[in-house]
């Protein structure tokens, strides 16, 4: 069994408890006045009686020790016992650190809590975590609560959302049978219900378009309307119902790594735009009559001649190895081949055939003009067929005989958006990110990140996913990560209910209360007997 | 706080009196030197029962003269006879406070047994005498014979107030003082003095009479049903006692109790004296009729 209060506390209290009542009993009693015909037989009586108070400590000591032993299991109600749950199960002190916890008092007091129901807890069963936007362990089991104290000191909140939800999953996870307390009542941040960015609707490649919603008002203040630099935005283009709520759009805003910024509730939202430089494309002369219109015709690409993103060839002449190539070749394996990370799985090779929109292809057309089957093929990039490629290039390889001009290829649809395609795929274009919210996984991007303490995170593969609010960095490519609503998160609250589970179907306090009530009874009927006063 | 008069009409009525119709006091033998009633006296006169023979003396009654001894001895005797005299009754009831503290008071019972006690005396034309006490003892109605004088007794003790302290010891010298003729001596008390069942005793044994004790006495005396803390007033002195009641001051006090009870009956034991512990909050003349074996109680 476990205690909310510490030992210390639980002994010093049955201490003064004691001491108190011991007092008490050592007051002189106001007695109540009884005429009675005669008073020599009780003076024969009390005589008697005080002839042995050397060997009497207390003038009532049964009803002296009812009187402890009630106060007592009081007092061991207050101190909040908790059965543990079972052996060996663990209990986990999860100290909500999240930036809702940053106002008032609330994370000082929940610290205070934390502390106090450590000390209550065995040292082997509790182990005791902060919950903010990076989790961590305050306390392993076993360790002295005397370090929680130290590392408690000068803790504050981060400005992250609520993990408590997601770490007690992984606790329950690790230890179904343990027991979760959490400290820590968060306040509610105010956030705009949403707000994000998208590509241009009009299409221009170093434009993206502003969404809020719901949509602000004009005020004349700055609460609640976006501002791009610290200037503030004109008014919406556009404003349209989305179900209940309007939506504010602002369009063809500057892709250029600036800040929008938005007040909602006397607290700073961010969001950082992406950065759309003209990819910069170097191209063989011998297919600049095909391809130079083309080209020229596209904003997001800039011919160049040197330092290019991508190279356009005919995979005869080696290149750089870390400058990947759109190659029209003669004898590829297929009519596309696609070497490209993710083009060898099956669903890597779909998304890929779906940014080089080759759905557009009117195969059977093509299929007839070259006199063969018009094929798809996703390699790895490495390859050692061609020599003149390093290992690891990454290319798109299209049969050359595509740009015959009695094929018809390159005057259709599909080949302009090939060609622009897989341009953009190669030059690996950060896809435009409609917003990066803490705590939640960025939808497509991996790989390392810089963060704003500094420091840099690599997830390995797996979707990076921005702790706290504030800016991340991948190369070139800024993110600025805020707070934004779960809508589907309910606030997890750590229930006593794991407590009360683990003691059965009626917690120990009442238990305690109903042997107080037991003792009460007793008294009673001792005192109806005459055996105490 | 009970009432500080017991009226006439709650002492008795004509039940009552039926009911102590067949009761008598009997004597042994009463002190010589009385009025003509119906008790053996201890003086020989002119009575029915033959008891003894004496030389004559100049001046006694030719009539008591054996003519039958004269004429075979020669010799005047005289023939002696019982004499059958009255047997006084006096009666002390004790009006002290502890008589009245209580509901129902002491007094009540203790007035209708001395009114009882009178009556079935007067009814064998006996001298009855009043004589209340509490701090000391006065004459409420001298010894006097007649059984119409019973409402008279009735009206004087119903007049009766709580008189003070007890002090048994100033009483019953104050009675011995009156040097009345030796009867039975009736006291009614709850036997309860602040200076002890010790002075009762003493200040009792020496009266020179027959002696009957009628304790008033109730069930809460053997137990009471006090608890906690409580100052215990004395209703006659004023004194407070604070007692904390605990089992063991609850045994000590009935130890007290048993050992005054004790002494009480040892005390009668030891004088021939009837004793009877009246319950006072049970009807008083069934409980007396108990001491009357037969009807009579015999002193």
């Amino acid at each position: 069994m476990t205690f909310a209060l510490s030992g210390l506390w639980i002994a010093a209290g049955l201490a003064g408890l004691a001491a108190a009542l011991y007092l008490l009993q050592r007051l002189r009693v106001r007695h109540r006045e009884v005429p009675v015909v005669t008073t020599m037989f009780w003076k024969q009586a009390v005589e008697e009686t005080r002839a042995r108070v050397l060997v009497q400590r207390f003038r009532h000591l049964p009803a002296y020790l009812f009187l402890l032993a009630i106060a007592s299991l009081l007092w061991f109600g207050f101190a909040d016992p908790r059965a543990e749950g079972g052996a060996g199960a663990p209990t986990v002190l999860l100290l909500d650190a999240s930036a809702g916890m940053a106002e008032g008092e609330r994370f000082a007091e929940a610290k205070e809590a934390l502390l106090d129901e450590a000390r209550g807890l065995a040292a082997g069963r509790r182990h005791v975590l902060y919950c903010g936007g990076h989790v961590r362990t305050l306390l392993a089991p076993g360790e002295s609560v005397l370090l929680l104290a130290r590392r408690l000191e000068g803790l504050q909140p981060e400005d992250a959302p609520a993990s408590l939800a997601r770490v007690a999953r992984a606790v329950r996870r690790a230890h179904p049978d343990a027991v979760l307390r959490v400290h820590g009542e968060p306040a509610e941040v105010p956030t705009p219900a949403a707000l994000g960015i998208a590509p241009a609707a009009s299409g221009a490649w170093d434009k993206v378009d502003l969404l809020a919603l719901p949509a602000p008002r004009e005020t004349g203040g700055d609460d609640g309307w976006p501002a791009l630099d610290g200037a503030r935005l004109g008014a919406q283009v556009n404003s349209f119902d989305g179900g209940s709520e309007r939506t504010g759009l602002w369009q063809d805003l500057p892709a250029d790594g600036g800040t929008v910024t938005i007040t909602y509730g006397g607290r700073a939202h961010a969001l950082a735009l992406p950065t759309r430089k003209p990819i910069r494309v170097s191209v063989d002369a011998d297919l600049l009559p095909v391809l130079g219109p083309l080209l020229d015709a596209d904003p997001g690409i800039e011919r160049v001649a040197d330092e290019a993103d991508v190279a356009i060839g005919r995979g005869d002449v080696a290149v750089d190895g870390s400058v990947p190539s759109l190659d029209f070749v003669r004898g590829a394996d297929a009519t596309i081949v696609l070497r490209l990370e993710d083009a060898a799985a099956q669903d890597g090779l779909e998304r890929v055939a779906r940014e080089l929109a080759l759905a557009e292809i009117d195969g059977a057309a093509l299929a007839e003009a070259l006199d063969r089957p018009v094929t798809v093929l996703g390699e790895e990039p490495a390859s050692d067929n061609r020599p003149m490629h390093a290992p690891g290039h990454r290319a798109v390889l299209v049969d050359q005989a595509l740009l015959d001009p009695e094929v018809g290829f390159v005057h259709t649809r599909a080949f302009a958006l090939l060609v622009a395609g897989a341009i953009r795929r190669l030059a690996d274009v950060e896809p435009v990110v409609p917003y990066v919210a803490a705590g939640e996984a960025l939808p497509a991007a991996s790989g390392a990140y810089g963060t704003p303490d500094g420091t840099s995170e690599d997830p390995l593969g797996a979707p990076f996913t921005p702790a706290v609010v504030g800016d991340y960095a991948r190369g070139d490519a800024r993110l600025y990560a805020s707070l934004q609503p779960d809508p589907a998160a309910a606030p997890f609250r750590g229930d006593g209910a794991d407590a009360a589970a683990s003691s059965g179907a009626w917690p120990l306090v009442r238990w305690l209360g109903l042997l107080v009530f037991v003792l009460l009874a007793l008294e009673w009927w001792l005192c109806r007997k005459g055996r105490i006063p | 706080m009970a009432a500080r008069r017991i009226p006439a009409a709650e002492l008795f009525d004509a039940a009552f009196l039926d009911s102590l119709a067949s009761l008598r006091i009997v004597a042994r033998r009463v002190a010589p030197r009385g009025r003509h009633a119906e008790h053996r006296s201890k003086d020989l006169g002119g009575g029915l029962e033959f008891r003894d023979y004496r030389p004559y003396a100049a001046g006694d009654d030719l009539r008591s003269i054996d003519w039958n001894i004269y004429r075979r001895l020669g010799r005047v005797f005289l023939r002696l006879f019982e004499e059958m005299e009255d047997l006084p009754l006096y009666v002390l009831p004790d009006v002290s406070e502890s008589a009245w503290l209580e509901e129902p008071p002491r007094a009540r019972a203790g007035l209708r047994s001395a009114l009882a006690l009178s009556a079935i005396s007067l009814n064998q034309h006996d001298r009855v005498g009043i004589f209340p006490f509490a701090e000391d003892l006065r004459v409420a109605v001298r010894p006097r014979a007649g059984k119409r004088r019973v409402f008279q007794m009735a009206d004087e003790l119903a007049k009766l107030e709580p008189g003070g302290r007890t002090d048994f010891q100033a009483s019953m010298r104050t009675f011995a003082h009156l040097r009345m003729r030796q009867g039975v001596v009736a006291i009614i008390s709850d036997f309860f003095d602040p200076a002890g069942t010790d002075a009762v005793v003493d200040a009792m044994r020496r009266l020179r009479h027959k002696l009957l004790l009628v304790q008033l006495a109730r069930p809460s005396d053997a137990s009471p049903e006090l608890q906690g803390d409580v100052r215990l007033v004395d209703c006659e002195t004023g004194i407070g006692e604070d007692v904390s009641i605990t089992p063991g001051v609850l045994a000590g006090y009935r130890k007290a109790y048993d050992a005054f009870e004790d002494t009480l009956t040892r005390f009668a034991r030891s004088r021939g004296a009837g004793l009877l512990r009246l319950d006072v909050e049970q009807p008083v003349v069934p409980q007396l009729a108990a001491l009357f074996e037969g009807g009579r109680l015999t002193v």
